[in-house]
C-alpha cells in the first residue's frame, strides 16, 4: 500500500440503524444493483490494546468479513456507533479500519460541524435487488469479461485493450468472497 | 418439589461453571422517560479496558453477560445527547439503574490533514496532489482515480455513471464536446484542484427553474499562465512515412489558447476529428441543406468496411487553432479555426452489372483517382450568459477548395474526368432564452448562405447520339452554379406537470435557392452549347410552417411518448430557360408514439410506431439534363418527389450480469410509397440516362437481427453469436422495363474470446455474409463472402505492450491475408512512448468489397497500401 494510492470506490452504502441493515449500491455495466445485509453479519470480537487516534484513545476490536480479517480503532468517547464502509455498532466511532493484510485502509481525516442538519438522500434511482453473494458473482465475471462487455458498447480495438488494461488493475477487490 | 429443586440445581451450577455473570439494567431521563440508543460500556474496576458493551433498546433496558475474576466492575453509559455516569457494582448477576441528564456534547471538529475532498453546497474540489501518483503525466490519468469519477475510452469523462456535461479551464469552455484534447494533454502538475459542479445548469437563467442532474467540471490552475502540450514524431518505409502531432495550449484565467499541427501520410484522416457532432445537432441539421450538395462527381467506388488505413494513400497537413477571450465579466468570444491540405491518390477498378428482367449488362473500368482538398473553417461564438438571460450566437464561415481528376480505363476508352468543386458557406445561429412572466421563452435563428461553383470536364465526351449527332467528339464541359438561402425561426416552451411533460414549438422557414447550369461540347474544332435541353436556370422557394409538439409520460420505469408535429409546406419552382415549373401545398400531420419498459431487474423492451410524409429536396431538381459525371446524364423534370411511410422499431434485451448472459432481439419494418421512379437507360458503353418518372411504387423493408453472449468462467472464454437478415423489396425501372425488385442480406457472426491467463488476451472471430439479389422473383445473383479475424494482445501493466492481428478473407473472386503487427514501449522518466507497427506484413495489393443497389451489383476492386514499418515516439512538454 502506497502513500497517496486512493482506491476509487464506486459504491453507495447506506445504513439503516433503526432496522439494523447496510443496503449497498453497486453498478455493474450494464445494471444498477442493490442488496441489504444485517450488521449483525459483522461480529465484532473486541480486543484489550488501547491507543490514540486524532487524539482520542481508542480500543480495538476484530471481525472477520468478506474473507479478510479487519482490525479497527474506535473512540468510546465518541459515542456515535458508526464507522467506515460497512462497519459500525462498536460503542464509539471507528476512527481507523484496515485488514490485516492492510491492501485496505480507512482512516478519519477530519471531523466537521455542519451548520444545519443535512439529511443524507437515497438515490431513487431504480436499481435490481439482489444478494450480496450475487452480486460478488457479477463483479468477479466482470473482471475476466470486461472485453466482451466493453465490445458490447462498440468502441474501437485500442480502447478496449485500454479498458482491459484498467481492469487488471482492479484484481483485489475489498470483499474477497 | 423434587422437579423445582433440580432446575435451580442446573441453573447455579451453569452460572458457577462459567463465571458467567448477568447485568440487566435500565437507563431514564431525570423525568423517568426510558432512554434507547445509550452505550452501556462494563470495564474492570479503575481500568479503561473495555469487557462488554450493549445498547439499550427502545424500552431503555440493556442485558450484558461479564466473564471476570473480581470483586466489582464499573458499569460506563455514554451517548451523544446525555452525561456519562460511571457506577462501581459488585461482581454478581444483578440489576442496575441509570438515571441521566441531559449533557449534549460538542465534538471538537478537526483536520489531520488537508482534506483530499472537500465539499462547499454543490461543489466538491478534488486536490490533484493527493491523487497524483509518479506514473502520472496527464491531469485525465489523475482525475480517472478520484472517487465518483470514471473515464471512458473516448476520453468521455463520467460522474457518477453520468457523463459531465461541460468542461471548463478556470471556468471556461474552451473546446466545447471536444475536451479530450485537453484532458488528455495538460500536465496535473499545473493543476491545483478539479472541481466538480453537481447539478450543474450551465444557462444560469434557468438555474433555479430547470435542475439538472448531469454534473459539470472545472480545472483550476495552480500558477497564472500555463504552457503545454504533447507531440509525437513518427516515420518509417515503403515508401517514406511520416506521422507528426504536435499540440501546444495555454491557459490563464482571461485568455485560453490551442494549437495543433498534425501531417502524415499512414493512411489516417485527422480531418475527422475536428467534426465531432452531438445527436441533437444531427437532428437540427437534417432539416437545413445538405452541407455540400452533390451536385456533380467523380463515379468513385463504394468504400471497402475495413480500416481506411489499410488503403487510404493520404498526404494531409492540418493546423487547428481555438481561442477563447473573456471580454468583460459576463461576455464570452470563442474562435475555432482549422485549415486542411489533403492530396489523396486511389486507384480501384469496377464491374458494374446491371440487371433486367431475363438480361445483365455487365460494365469493367479501372479508376485512377487523385484528390487535392483544401478547406477552411472557421467559427465565432460569442456568448452572454447571466442571470436575466442567455445569449449565444455561432458565425460559421467555410471554404472549401476540392479538384478530383480521374482516369477512367475501359475496353471501348480512355476518359479523363475532372472536376472543379469549390464551396463557400457562410452561417449565423442564434439562441436566446428570455423570462416572459414567469415561463422562459426560447427563441432560435438560424441563417445560411452558400456558393458552389461546380465545373466538370470529360475527355473524350460521351453520350455523342445525344449530343453530337452521333459523332465522337473530344470533350464535354459540364458547369454548375448553385445558391442557396435558408433561414429558420423557432420558439419554445417547456411546461412540467407532475409525471407529464409538454413541449411546445413553432417555426417558420424559407429556403430560396437558384440553380444555372449548361453543358457545352468541344469538337475538333468548334465550341457549341448542348442546348435548352442541356441547361437550368431553376428559382425554388420552399417554406415551412410548422407547430411541433410533443408530450412525455414517466412513471417509473416506463416511458411513454407521443409527438404530433403539424406543418404546412409550400414548394414553388420555376425554370426560365425550360418554362417549366410547379407551384404545391401540403399539410402534414406525422404522429409518432413510442413506449420504453424496463421490468424484471434485467428486461427491457421499447416499440415504436411513425408516420412520415417527405418532400424531395429541391437540389434533386432540374428540368433539364446535367451531366453528373462523364458517364451519366440526369433529368428530373417531374413534380417534387413525395413518400409517406409507416415505420416499426422494436427492441427487446435480458441483459444478466450476475450469470453473464446478454442478449438481444430487434425488428425493423417500414413501407414507404413513393411518387416517382428514376428511370434508367443503360448504353452499351456503360453510360445512363437518368430520368424521374411519375409511377407509383412502394418498397417493403423487414429486417431482423438477434445476438447473444455468454461468459464461461471456468475457461475464461466468451462466447458470442449474431445473427441478422434483411429483405428489401421495390421496383426498379431499367431500359423500359418496370420490374420488382428483392434484395436479401444475410450475416452471421460466431466469435470467441479469452483470457488463458491474465496478460494475454486471444479472440478469435468469423464473419459469414450472404448476399442475394432477385429481379420478378428470379434470383439473379448471389454472393457469399466468409472473412476470419484472429486477435492476440497483451495486458501487461507496465512498459511492453504487443499486439498482434491476423485477417482472412474469401470472397468469391479474391482472397486476401492480412497480418499487422505492433509493439508499444513505454519510458516513464522521459514521459515518452516508442510504438513500432508494421501493417499489412504479406503485402496484400488488392481487396474486393461488394455493394447492391435495387437493380445492379458494384463489385470493386480496391488497390491497397504496401506493407509498411514505421516508428513513432510520442513525447509530453
Amino acid at each position: 500500500m502506497k502513500p497517496g494510492h486512493i482506491t476509487r470506490f464506486l459504491f453507495q452504502i447506506y445504513k439503516d440503524h433503526k432496522n439494523s441493515k447496510i443496503i449497498y449500491f453497486g453498478h455493474i455495466v450494464p445494471t444498477r444493483f442493490k442488496y441489504e445485509e444485517e450488521m449483525s453479519e459483522i461480529k465484532w470480537n473486541l480486543g484489550t490494546d488501547t491507543s490514540h487516534v486524532l487524539d482520542y484513545a481508542a480500543n480495538q476490536a476484530f471481525a472477520s468479513y468478506g474473507g479478510r480479517e479487519w482490525v479497527v480503532w474506535y473512540a468510546p468517547a465518541l459515542p456515535i456507533n458508526d464507522g467506515p464502509y460497512k462497519f459500525s455498532g462498536l460503542p464509539g466511532l471507528i476512527l481507523k479500519a484496515y485488514d490485516t493484510k492492510e491492501d485496505y485502509i480507512f482512516e478519519a481525516i477530519s471531523i466537521e460541524k455542519l451548520k444545519e442538519p443535512t439529511d443524507i438522500e437515497m438515490s431513487e434511482r431504480t436499481a435490481v435487488a439482489t444478494t450480496r453473494r450475487n452480486f460478488l458473482k457479477a463483479e468477479d465475471n466482470l473482471r475476466y469479461d470486461i472485453i466482451n462487455r466493453v465490445k458490447e458498447a462498440g468502441v474501437g480495438n485500442e480502447l478496449e485493450q485500454r479498458m482491459a488494461r484498467r481492469m487488471l488493475k482492479r484484481n483485489n477487490p475489498i470483499e474477497l468472497e | 418439589m423434587r422437579y423445582f429443586s433440580t432446575c435451580l440445581f442446573f441453573f447455579l451450577s451453569a452460572a458457577i461453571l462459567s463465571g458467567q455473570v448477568h447485568y440487566t439494567g435500565q437507563v431514564e431521563n431525570l423525568k423517568g422517560e426510558a432512554l434507547d440508543n445509550i452505550n452501556i460500556l462494563i470495564y474492570p474496576a479503575n481500568s479503561e479496558m473495555l469487557l462488554a458493551f450493549d445498547v439499550t433498546d427502545e424500552k431503555g433496558e440493556f442485558q450484558v453477560d461479564v466473564n471476570i475474576k473480581g470483586d466489582s466492575i464499573d458499569i460506563q453509559t455514554s451517548s451523544i445527547h446525555y452525561e456519562k455516569q460511571r457506577k462501581r457494582v459488585a461482581n454478581h448477576t444483578q440489576h442496575v439503574s441509570f438515571k441521566l441528564a441531559p449533557d449534549v456534547k460538542q465534538l471538537e471538529a478537526f483536520t489531520v490533514r488537508a482534506a483530499a475532498i472537500d465539499r462547499r453546497g454543490d461543489t466538491l474540489s478534488f486536490m490533484v496532489s493527493s491523487f497524483a501518483l509518479e506514473k502520472d503525466r496527464s491531469i485525465e490519468d489523475v482525475i480517472r482515480r478520484m472517487p465518483g469519477i470514471e473515464v471512458e475510452p473516448g476520453g468521455t469523462i463520467l460522474y457518477q455513471g453520468i457523463p459531465i456535461q461541460k468542461f471548463y479551464v478556470e471556468g471556461l469552455d474552451l473546446m466545447g464536446g471536444r475536451y479530450a484534447i485537453v484532458s488528455g494533454n495538460l500536465p496535473h502538475g499545473n493543476v491545483s484542484t478539479i472541481e466538480i459542479m453537481e447539478n450543474h445548469q450551465p444557462v444560469r437563467i434557468l438555474e433555479d427553474r430547470i435542475s439538472s442532474q448531469q454534473a459539470s467540471l472545472n480545472i483550476k490552475l495552480k500558477r497564472h499562465v500555463s504552457i503545454t502540450g504533447q507531440g509525437n514524431m513518427g516515420a518509417g518505409f515503403a515508401p517514406l512515412l511520416w506521422d507528426a502531432n504536435i499540440t501546444p495550449m495555454m491557459f490563464t484565467k482571461s485568455i485560453q489558447l490551442l494549437a495543433s499541427y498534425q501531417a502524415n501520410n499512414t493512411g489516417k484522416d485527422v480531418s475527422k476529428q475536428m467534426r465531432v457532432l452531438t445527436p441533437e445537432e444531427f437532428a437540427r441539421m437534417a432539416e437545413r441543406p445538405s452541407e455540400k450538395p452533390g451536385l456533380l462527381n467523380q463515379p468513385t467506388p463504394g468504400l471497402p468496411d475495413f480500416n481506411e488505413n489499410r488503403y487510404l494513400d493520404n498526404n494531409i497537413h492540418l493546423v487547428n487553432l481555438n481561442g477563447l477571450i473573456k471580454l468583460t465579466q459576463d461576455l464570452e468570444l470563442r474562435a475555432n479555426l482549422y485549415f486542411y491540405n489533403d492530396y489523396r491518390q486511389q486507384e480501384s477498378a469496377i464491374k458494374r452489372t446491371f440487371y433486367t428482367p431475363g438480361d445483365s449488362l455487365v460494365f469493367e473500368e479501372s479508376i485512377q483517382g487523385r484528390e487535392n482538398i483544401n478547406y477552411l473553417q472557421g467559427e465565432f461564438t460569442l456568448s452572454r450568459n447571466v442571470k436575466k438571460n442567455f445569449l449565444k450566437n455561432v458565425l460559421n464561415v467555410k471554404g472549401d477548395w476540392n479538384n478530383q481528376h480521374g482516369l477512367f480505363v475501359n475496353d471501348v476508352e480512355d476518359v479523363r474526368q475532372s472536376l472543379k468543386k469549390p464551396f463557400k458557406a457562410i452561417s449565423n445561429d442564434l439562441k436566446s432564452i428570455n423570462p416572459m412572466r414567469n415561463h422562459l421563452i426560447e427563441f432560435s435563428s438560424y441563417i445560411s448562405y452558400d456558393y458552389s461553383p461546380f465545373e466538370l470536364s470529360a475527355k473524350p465526351g460521351r453520350f455523342e447520339d445525344i449530343l453530337n449527332e452521333g459523332n465522337t467528339y473530344p470533350q464535354s464541359l459540364q458547369n454548375v452554379d448553385l445558391q442557396r438561402f435558408y433561414a429558420k425561426h423557432a420558439a419554445g416552451f417547456v411546461f412540467n406537470h407532475g409525471k407529464i411533460t409538454y413541449t411546445p414549438r413553432v417555426g417558420f422557414s424559407i429556403r430560396k435557392q437558384l440553380l444555372e447550369s449548361a453543358l457545352n461540347v468541344l469538337t475538333t474544332d468548334t465550341l457549341f452549347n448542348a442546348g435548352k435541353a442541356f441547361a437550368n436556370d431553376l428559382e425554388g422557394t420552399q417554406t415551412r410552417t410548422y407547430l411541433q409538439s410533443g408530450v412525455e409520460y414517466r412513471d417509473g420505469g416506463f416511458t411513454l411518448r407521443a409527438s404530433l408535429p403539424l406543418s404546412w409546406q409550400t414548394i414553388k419552382m420555376d425554370d426560365a430557360i425550360q418554362e417549366k415549373g410547379q407551384f404545391m401545398e401540403r399539410l402534414f400531420f406525422d404522429p409518432g408514439l413510442s413506449f420504453a419498459l424496463k421490468f424484471k431487474g434485467f428486461w427491457q423492451i421499447n416499440g415504436g410506431w411513425s408516420f412520415n410524409n417527405r418532400l424531395g429536396d429541391m437540389d434533386g431538381q432540374n428540368y433539364g439534363f446535367i451531366l453528373r459525371d462523364y458517364r451519366s446524364l440526369n433529368q428530373n423534370a417531374t413534380p417534387i418527389s413525395e413518400t409517406q411511410s409507416h415505420r416499426w422499431v422494436s427492441y427487446l434485451s435480458y441483459k444478466n450480469p450476475i450469470t453473464s448472459f446478454f442478449s438481444s432481439f430487434n425488428y425493423l419494418f417500414s413501407n414507404s410509397r413513393h411518387n416517382l421512379i428514376y428511370s434508367n437507360a443503360v448504353y452499351t458503353d456503360g453510360s445512363i440516362v437518368r430520368q424521374a418518372l411519375l409511377i407509383p411504387n412502394t418498397s417493403i423493408i423487414h429486417s431482423v437481427s438477434a445476438q447473444a453472449s455468454q461468459f464461461i468462467r471456468k475457461m475464461r472464454m466468451s462466447i458470442a453469436l449474431k445473427v441478422s437478415y434483411s429483405n428489401q423489396a421495390g421496383k426498379a425501372f431499367v431500359n423500359d422495363a418496370l420490374y420488382k425488385t428483392d434484395n436479401q442480406f444475410f450475416q452471421l457472426n460466431p466469435s470467441i474470446s479469452m483470457q488463458p491467463v491474465q496478460w494475454l488476451n486471444l479472440e478469435y472471430n468469423v464473419k459469414l455474409y450472404y448476399l442475394q439479389t432477385a429481379i420478378e422473383a428470379m434470383k439473379s445473383n448471389d454472393i457469399t463472402t466468409l472473412t476470419h479475424q484472429f486477435v492476440l494482445y497483451t495486458l501487461f501493466r507496465e512498459k511492453h505492450q504487443f499486439g498482434f492481428n491476423l485477417e482472412y478473407y474469401d470472397q468469391p473472386s479474391n482472397n486476401a491475408f492480412f497480418a499487422d503487427l505492433n509493439y508499444r514501449y513505454s519510458i516513464k522518466k522521459t514521459k515518452t512512448d516508442i510504438e513500432l507497427v508494421w501493417n499489412n506484413i504479406f503485402n496484400v495489393d488488392k481487396y474486393v468489397s461488394y455493394q447492391t443497389s435495387s437493380f445492379a451489383l458494384y463489385e470493386t476492386r480496391f488497390y491497397l497500401r504496401p506493407a509498411q514499418f514505421y516508428v513513432k515516439v510520442g513525447f509530453r512538454f
